[in-house]
């Protein structure tokens, strides 16, 4: 489904930053540069000048030294330098050229006003030896003033730094060029950076965004896509004052029947693929405008743009069937299928969360009553309500050991004599009270904490075992196991384990097989009996007539006792029928070697009759109700 | 279809195209005030690819950072 929930990430305000700082450093740097460089070149030329200025004038002013030797009197010097041609042709830079004595004063170059150097060199004193640089008439000039140390003359001479000037224009015409180039090259850099960058900033984006809103497993759109569609696109739109019509849509809650059973025995990489394999039949399922999320482990939900059942129920059809097809798994075939809960908009819900809890309700009835899919009912919800609940609870109830064992007592036939018990699990439950297995037991199974669960009831039963073993009381005890645990490779281990912990002997523990699903392979369950066996451990078949594989069970697994269920029991007094079933079943069993238990006595009719079948033990109110421990060693007191 | 998009506005290729006769006329007539052959050389090739992309409308950096004048 294409939503307008996909990030915006084309970031033209990064772009936009990135040229503008890009930019900005390359302006800054060029400027440093120039403004360095400009300096450093002035500093250096202004250097070479004066050097060779300091020259000049010590070569002039050791002339002049010379010829003031060869003179008696100061005008001599005077007439002399007059008359010389080199003092006539002076360099057009030496701006003023003054020689004085105590009474005469000779300027042989004067194209610039001295005064204000003059009155430097007063204030100092007239010194031996002066020299600076200053701005006169808008030119910068080098001065260097000396008298001779016989005092006869004095020599000033103002010098223009043209060629300073000259070089510093230079430099900066070139400097100027060079920084117009950089800047070009600067901007390209900078456009090219920018979309580089960009693009790899939207790249990364795009791929978190992707992992945000998909299920890294299937691809499909995850929990909290759903959370942002329904809050942009429903609930939005059904607020908005100009919308002609509220929208109207479903959310079916897909939850796959037996998936923990496959993730239990065959691991997770093999519930993965199963897992993206359904993943991809439900998205050729749907059309282009349905929504399809992974809402949890295997569970999906389905968001259609439609309240009609006609509409709906097609597209359910498709659904169960794509689901309920075989799978197949590195030469594995597993067949899951599925129970779909449908909670329709708004009629069933205005939030998400309503919905999600209805489509879970619905759903939930849907299994438990193995009908496929199932809209969400107001008037039933209680119920489901409650099993959702306690389903959230289960874990907690585990970590807790909220679940105790009753013990109802198994009795030879006729003589009504304590043989054995049933350890029956019920839970302890803060607020509902004590809750009997049909509550719970397959939350339990479903809800995929069977195996802690199981290892609580295992520990407590033999517990309780050596507890009655240290009274002088040997009473075997045995424990409904489901076929998922025996697809636990550490359960036999663990039941060793707890036997050796509680000095229990292995006899004294039965293990009864249930039929609560039948989908994992007899080989499976074969070893796990061989193991048990092994050990030393009684096994049994419980409930035996009511599954379809009830005589696989018997012909392939090697047990102890055969339980006969207690819906043959009660109806075997009415139908005649039935009571030839039970005694086929008993005859049957005798004939492979098998002790038969009948379940659910609850007459004296009942028990006189099964002991006239040939029925040699028996278990049901008629005899004793599930009891606490404290009061089955009472009952094992008065019995004996 | 053409096989370059445009990615210049009229004013940006104007601005280009004068910029680019401005710094050929400079660089060849005032190579002096340059001084450095390298540098106009620089120049040169600086304006007359903003005077290819006068020309054609198009500029490859444009393109590279994903930016476009032109309205089309």
């Amino acid at each position: 489904m294409s939503t307008n929930l996909e990030p915006s990430l084309s970031d033209n305000s990064l772009r936009r930053r990135l040229i503008i700082g890009s930019l900005s450093l390359a302006i800054a740097v060029s400027i440093i540069f120039i403004v360095v460089a400009y300096r450093l070149t002035s500093d250096l030329a202004e250097s070479i000048e004066v050097k060779a200025f300091n020259k000049q004038f010590n070569w002039f002013f050791r002339e002049l030294e010379a010829l003031d030797s060869e003179q008696n009197k100061p005008e001599g010097l005077f007439s002399k330098v007059l008359k010389n041609r080199v003092y006539q042709n002076l360099d057009a830079d030496f701006v003023s050229f003054k020689l004085s004595s105590n009474n005469h004063s000779l300027q042989i170059r004067d194209t610039l006003d001295t005064t204000e150097i003059e009155n430097v060199i007063r204030n100092l004193g007239f010194p031996l030896q002066a020299d600076g640089a200053t701005e006169i008439d808008n030119q910068h000039v080098f001065w260097q003033f000396q008298r001779n140390s016989a005092n006869t003359f004095s020599l000033l001479i103002v010098r223009k730094i043209s060629s300073l000037d000259e070089a510093l224009d230079y430099i900066a015409n070139r400097l100027s060029i060079t920084a117009f180039l950089t800047f070009w090259l600067a901007v390209w850099a900078a456009l090219a950076m920018a979309a580089i960058i960009t693009k790899r900033f939207e790249a990364n984006n795009q791929k978190l965004a992707y992992l945000a809103m998909h299920d890294p497993l299937t691809g499909l759109k995850n929990r909290t896509y759903l959370t942002e569609f329904f809050t942009t696109q429903i609930e939005q739109q059904s607020v908005k004052p100009h919308q002609l019509a509220t929208p109207h849509g479903a959310l079916l809650m897909i939850d796959l029947n037996n998936f923990k059973d496959v993730i239990d025995a065959f691991g997770h990489a093999t519930g993965d693929e199963l897992l993206n394999e359904l993943a991809s039949r439900l998205k050729v399922t749907l059309v282009e405008h349905h929504l399809l999320v992974r809402y949890r482990s295997d569970a999906f939900v389905i968001w259609l743009n439609t309240a009609d059942p006609q509409l709906i129920m097609p597209i359910v059809s498709q659904i169960l069937s794509c689901c309920g097809r075989e799978v197949q798994i590195s030469n594995k075939q597993f067949e899951v299928g599925a129970s779909i809960g449908i909670a329709c908009y708004p009629s069933d819900g205005t939030d998400l969360d309503t919905l999600l809890k209805h489509a879970d309700i619905a759903m939930f009835q849907a299994k438990k009553f193995r009908i496929g899919a199932e809209f969400y009912q107001k008037q039933l919800p209680e119920f489901s309500e409650r099993q959702v609940l306690l389903r959230g609870q289960l874990s907690r109830a585990v970590e807790l050991k909220q679940f105790i064992l009753v013990y109802q007592p198994k009795v030879s036939l006729p003589d009504g004599k304590l043989i054995g018990a049933e350890a029956l699990a019920r839970w302890q439950h803060p607020e509902e009270g004590l809750l009997s297995p049909d509550s719970f037991i397959e939350l339990v199974e479903q809800g995929g904490i069977i195996h802690s669960f199981s290892r609580l009831v295992i520990n407590e039963a033999v517990r309780q075992v050596s507890v009655w073993l240290a009274t002088g009381k040997t009473i075997p005890v045995s424990i409904n196991l489901s076929v998922y645990n025996l697809a636990d490779i550490d359960l036999v281990p663990f039941i060793k384990e707890q036997l050796e912990q509680f000095k229990v002997p292995a006899h004294l523990l039965e293990v009864e097989l249930t039929e609560s699903a039948t989908m994992v392979d007899i080989t499976v369950t074969k070893k796990a009996f061989t193991d048990l066996r092994n050990l030393g451990v009684k096994l049994s078949i419980d409930d035996f007539g009511t599954g379809m594989s009830s005589f696989a069970y018997l012909r392939e697994l090697d047990v102890d006792f055969v339980k006969i269920d207690r819906s043959f029991v009660a109806s075997m007094m009415d139908d005649k029928r039935n009571e030839l079933v039970v005694q086929g079943l008993i005859s049957m069993c005798h004939s492979m070697g098998k002790i038969v238990i009948a379940e659910g006595i609850e007459t004296e009719q009942q028990a006189h009759k099964l002991h006239e079948l040939g029925c040699g033990i028996a278990q049901g109110y008629y005899f004793a109700k599930p009891c606490f421990a404290e009061d089955m060693q009472q009952y094992m007191e008065h019995n004996n | 279809m053409s096989l370059i998009n445009k990615n210049l506005c009229l004013a940006d290729r104007v601005i280009r195209g004068i910029l680019s006769v401005a710094l050929i006329v400079f660089a060849i007539f005032w190579a002096e005030q340059i001084g450095d052959v390298l540098l106009q050389s620089l120049i040169l090739v600086f304006a007359v690819l903003n005077l290819i992309s006068f020309a054609i409308g198009w500029c490859p950096v444009y393109r590279l950072a994903n930016i476009s004048t032109f309205k089309r």
